[in-house]
């Protein structure tokens, strides 16, 4: 079992964060995970603070728990996740959260989506991800929500691989079948690709959530 | 998954008064070291293989004692 700790990103605390994070990478935690809802006037940026806190750490991993999709291209966060987790040596990983709290997203722009639309997107963008950490030349998808047409996904050469987890999230089905009449189930989990000099092992580490116990 | 809640004998405080960015759904969970172990154990063996504690008390007291009186006890 691997254990971690979830740290609030309050913009008046970081001197707390910091020594909570530099407790937990003391004390033998094996992940970090930071909150992201851009909107947030009270919270720092997740993928900046899990930067910072990378560089002053030196063994534990991090993750966004969890990315705020509909906030984030999907193909710039790809590369964002690639960068964090090959300037850390492969300590971070990418949770993904397909979205709540629809008034405050919209509020900074973002779209407005129902708890179907959310999973759907969450679906499409694991592909685009997908594609973006691919090895091909040139990449194209027509989602619904995403569309790329002859991206470069070659930013960086990540040759691992990652997959859902956690019981609440091991198919899309489920996902789908509770959608509709629960709101709260917006967070599938994944890890992010790490380069492994070489290595073609597929990861099958886990990181986050989906929020409460008992979304499954 | 997250687990959010209190190592200790006290009560966590009701959901109303938790602090933006903290999940209402329920209440968070809160007890002495081996019952969060007894717990967390439990949910592993419903097959969530990663479990980050979310501290509704944010203090260098609550990490250590998880990391320490909370995860050495655990399967």
């Amino acid at each position: 079992m691997r254990t971690g700790l979830s740290v609030m990103p309050y913009v008046d605390s970081l001197d707390r964060i910091r020594g909570l994070v530099r407790l937990a990478d003391q004390t033998g935690l094996d992940y970090v995970g930071i909150q992201d809802h851009p909107y947030q006037a009270r919270f720092l940026d997740a993928f900046a603070l899990i930067a910072t806190l990378l560089a002053e750490t030196h063994r534990i991993a991090f993750f966004t728990d969890v990315a705020n999709l509909p906030l984030r291209p999907p193909t710039i966060m790809a590369k964002a996740a690639a960068t964090l987790d090959i300037a850390s040596g492969g300590r971070f990983e990418l949770g993904l959260g397909a979205g709540a709290n629809w008034d405050h997203i919209a509020g900074v722009g973002g779209p407005r989506r129902s708890p179907a639309e959310g999973v759907d997107a969450l679906e499409e963008a694991i592909e685009v991800i997908r594609l973006m950490w691919s090895q091909e030349q040139r990449v194209s998808f027509n989602g619904h929500h995403y569309r790329l047409k002859g991206a470069r996904p070659r930013f960086i050469r990540l040759v691992s691989g990652w997959v859902p987890s956690g019981p609440g999230c091991s198919g899309w089905s489920a996902a789908r079948q509770t959608a509709g009449s629960r709101l709260w189930v917006r967070s599938l989990a994944m890890t992010s690709a790490r380069a492994t000099g070489g290595s073609t092992k597929p990861r099958w580490r886990r990181a986050a959530t989906l929020g409460r116990y008992g979304v499954s | 998954m997250n687990v959010q809640g209190l190592i200790g004998e006290n009560r966590t405080p009701p959901v109303g008064r938790l602090q933006v960015g903290y999940i209402k759904a329920g209440e968070p969970l809160a007890g002495p070291p081996n019952w969060w172990a007894e717990t967390l154990d439990a949910f592993n063996a419903d097959g969530f293989d990663t479990l980050i504690f979310w501290p509704i008390d944010p203090t260098q007291r609550q990490v250590d004692l998880f990391a320490s009186e909370v995860v050495p006890l655990l399967s």
